[in-house]
């Protein structure tokens, strides 16, 4: 009963994951190589496209904080969710960073001019990969970002789930014991040695 | 041997083999998730040092390599040099256990040299982060091609185990819901976040 209860957990898990896990590992990938995709993309993984530039109407109140201000122009913009908001040394140009998975924007609000400019990114599997591999963390004030930081810790879970069931389930096949042990052993030598020679 | 149980062998045998790497990955994700406490570093020296002001467009990895020299220390270690932000320098000198880094003031005009505590988290963390093939000798391309490997293991094993589940006629139904289910949050997620 408790092999069967291993062996579809194991399957359900990996199933139920199967999305998160091809992400980490084509992220991974992509990311290992980011030296060849920047040659790829001509020298810069991102490309920012022009998309609106029109003259803000909004008010901000003096100490206004960047945040605040960013939060007013996304809701006004229709573009409301989680960002990274920067303010100019000097004050007169508002940076954000609206990081959505597919269409990252960036919108910049120059307060001597009272211009608001939007930009895309245009769509490039390298950065997308990349953004959502980065993607976690429960310091957000989005619930979508809390839920999306639960599947990640969800997928962590399931990783060590897989690494657990699957050593039981070899186990448990008697025939493939030796050659099992065997890539077990070299695996944990080379492993070892990575270790302390790295 | 049938392709069946060809594919579960390769499934069972390659998950074994590099079963510590996804080990690594997945325990070492837990710091990266939740913000582990900084580690701790020790001082191991500090001398008066001067370098002649590094110009804004500069390329630091030259930096980077006349004050590990200028420390006494051995540059074929994977290294990286960045600013801090306040006219400082950092030279991050890359080890899985005990990593170094140098810390130059050109206010003070002093060379810092500091090495990290023991720390399983961090050791993680640095061992998660590796990986690239523009830096680093022969044993760090070779990590590079191993983190490659792992990726391409991790693809297999989910074309596999799909494969592996589809034959079994019993469990197509509910797998079916774990399958549609996790490609219909993900959708979900890439829509709203």
């Amino acid at each position: 009963m408790f092999s069967r209860v291993v062996r579809q957990t194991h399957m359900y898990v990996g199933l139920f994951l199967m999305p998160w896990i091809l992400m980490y590992a084509l992220s991974t990938l992509v990311m290992n190589h980011r030296a060849a995709f920047k040659e790829h993309y001509g020298g810069s993984l991102v490309r920012w496209v022009k998309e609106d530039e029109r003259r803000y109407t909004g008010q901000f109140a003096g100490q206004t904080e960047p945040k605040v201000m960013a939060e007013q122009i996304l809701r006004e913009l229709r573009l409301e969710g989680n960002f990274a908001a920067n303010m100019a040394k000097n004050g007169a140009r508002l940076t954000i960073n609206r990081t959505d998975p597919l269409t990252p924007r960036r919108i910049t609000y120059t307060s001597t001019d009272n211009k608001l400019v939007t930009e895309k990114q245009e769509f490039r599997a390298q950065p997308f990969l990349e953004s959502l591999h980065r993607r976690r963390g429960y310091n957000n004030r989005y619930s979508v970002d809390t839920a999306w930081a639960v599947s990640v810790d969800v997928a962590i879970i399931g990783i060590l789930l897989w690494v657990a069931s699957g050593v039981w389930m070899w186990w448990e096949l008697k025939l493939t014991r030796r050659t099992g042990a065997m890539c077990i052993a070299a695996g944990l030598a080379l492993f070892a040695l990575f270790t302390f020679t790295l | 041997m049938t392709f069946d149980k060809f594919n579960r062998r390769t499934h069972l045998y390659v998950g074994l083999t590099l079963l510590p790497w996804f080990f690594m990955y997945g325990l070492s994700s837990f710091p990266l998730a939740h913000k582990s406490a900084p580690a701790k570093w020790t001082v191991r020296s500090e001398r008066e040092y001067s370098l002649p002001p590094v110009e804004a467009g500069a390329n630091l990895d030259t930096v980077g390599d006349q004050l590990i020299q200028a420390c006494g220390l051995n540059a074929d270690v994977r290294h990286g040099a960045y600013r801090d932000g306040q006219g400082n320098l950092q030279v991050y000198m890359a080890r899985f256990i005990t990593p170094t880094r140098i810390n130059y003031s050109p206010a003070k005009r002093r060379a810092t040299v500091e090495t990290r505590d023991f720390a399983l988290p961090q050791i993680l963390v640095e061992m998660h982060a590796r990986g690239g093939f523009e830096k680093g000798g022969f044993l760090d391309t070779m990590w590079s091609v191993i983190v490659d490997l792992v990726c391409i293991a991790i693809v297999t094993w989910v074309l596999s185990g799909v494969y592996m589940w589809w034959h079994l006629k019993r469990l197509r139904f509910w797998g079916t819901v774990a399958l549609g289910g996790g490609i219909a949050s993900f959708a979900i997620f890439m829509l709203a976040l």
